[in-house]
């Protein structure tokens, strides 16, 4: 975990060093891209597609997923809404890419049913980072987090039942710009 | 767009595999929510996770290890040793009840140990409870006096006895255990099982692990008028496996996912 985190703060400082380099006209970011990706959670490896839009300075994008251990494993349909704002603080490009990297908040609501109807919320905050060729329209993205989680239900022998714990997500996945 | 359109094809395709369940085979939490899950949120064993499991309407019941203290209580836990988990150092066989009031996991909640006493008993009640019997001090690698064990046991005074099953992996705590609570024999061998289930009558089931066990070797069991746990149950995939079996009780360590293919 320390390595890993080690090896961020390194991405991150030598982005920062680019960074000053980047005149924005040189950098292209797509204003809108459509994403499949596989986020890995607490309660299962979610996959689906996001819709991300380019609002000046942040970017804000929607997500629907289905949790894949309980959809296509236990054969229940575990859908998952996720809603999330990043900043690409971070920007760099040369010819062979462009790298965008900032923080990020996210949102998700999950739904399941196992005999009692679950549903389970968290915010989740980390980094976000797309990396891709520069005015191209394939884009690799990855963004992780970590946030408060909780779990609410009525039971028939406790009544209504809340949990809380807290979330992580580690997310891949491949994006493409609609313009 | 034909991408989109295989995919919606796979998803339909792989969700329409839906295994039939036995409705007689009853869902247990092993520890409460499992072991080792991540989907558990509470530390196996706590008063947390024993709400928790008991709250879904599916689970039937749980198991519970206990293990006895110097001072005669019996005390949740399912590591030999509390450094393990918790914030103390030795073992529970070692340590006496004011001591082991002050443990807590050393997890997210800092859920506390939990004593088995008549509170805790009452939460449960109505549901199946497997009591794994610990009865090897890990610390001095010598056996408990048994005696203390069922003495610990008599003094709580369970009323509703018939909700509580003894696993055990002694062949002489079998006759001892039977007087009071139903009892069933732990093996990672099934022709040694069966062998045991043949030859006391006082076993009443057999505990045995996923991979060990057959649907044939669970249809001569019922033939013996005698009764399965399946163990060892985790993933989606041996979770079905396990449920086509058709055991009586399945003890799974991811809890949501038996509930989920069950539901």
């Amino acid at each position: 975990m320390i390595r890993l985190l080690l090896l961020f703060f390194l991405i991150v400082t030598k982005l920062g060093v680019f960074a000053q380099d980047v005149s924005p006209s040189e950098f292209y970011f797509p204003r809108s891209l459509i994403s499949v990706s596989a986020s890995l959670q607490r309660m299962d490896l979610f996959t689906g597609v996001a819709y991300q839009k380019n609002l000046k300075k942040i970017d804000i994008g929607g997500s629907i997923a289905v949790g894949s251990r309980s959809t296509f494993g236990a054969q229940q349909v575990f859908p998952q809404l996720g809603f999330y704002m990043t900043i690409p603080y971070l920007k760099h490009c040369n010819r062979k890419g462009a790298i965008a990297l900032g923080p990020m908040l996210s949102f998700h609501a999950s739904f399941f049913d196992m005999g009692d109807n679950i549903s389970q919320y968290d915010i989740t905050a980390g980094y976000s980072l797309y990396y891709g060729k520069n005015k191209g329209r394939l884009q690799f993205i990855h963004q992780a987090g970590i946030g408060p989680f909780a779990e609410f239900f009525r039971s028939e022998s406790f009544g209504f039942v809340k949990s809380y714990h807290w979330n992580y997500h580690f997310k891949l996945g491949l994006a493409y710009a609609i313009y | 767009m034909r991408f989109i359109k295989i995919l919606i094809v796979f998803i339909l395709f792989v969700s329409c595999e839906k295994v039939s369940v036995d409705a007689n085979t009853k869902i247990i939490g092993h520890a409460a929510m499992g072991l080792n899950s991540s989907s558990s949120i509470y530390a196996n064993n706590s008063l947390e996770a024993i709400k928790l499991a008991l709250s879904f309407s599916g689970c039937d019941g749980i198991e519970l290890d206990l293990q006895l203290d110097n001072t005669g209580q019996l005390w949740l836990y399912h590591d030999e040793f509390l450094s393990s988990y918790t914030n103390a150092n030795g073992c529970i066989n070692d340590m006496e009840s004011s001591a082991l009031s002050e443990v807590f996991y050393q997890t997210i909640h800092h859920e506390k140990l939990v004593k088995f006493d008549l509170e805790l008993i009452k939460l449960v009640a109505g549901k199946t409870i497997f009591l794994d019997l610990r009865h090897l001090n890990p610390c001095t690698l010598q056996y408990i006096d048994f005696q203390l064990i069922k003495q610990a046991l008599e003094n709580l005074g369970i009323a509703e006895k018939d909700n509580f099953i003894c696993i055990t992996n002694r062949l002489e705590l079998l006759n001892e255990l039977s007087d009071d609570f139903t009892v069933f024999f732990a093996t990672d061998v099934i022709s040694y099982g069966l062998q045991i289930l043949t030859d006391y009558s006082t076993c009443a089931g057999l505990v045995i692990r996923n991979v060990s066990i057959t649907a044939s070797d669970v249809a001569a069991i019922h033939l013996l008028g005698k009764e399965v746990v399946i163990f060892e149950v985790r993933s989606p995939k041996g979770t079905k496996a396990a449920f086509r079996k058709s055991p009586d009780y399945l003890m799974t360590d991811e809890l949501r996912t038996a509930l989920q293919i069950a539901n």
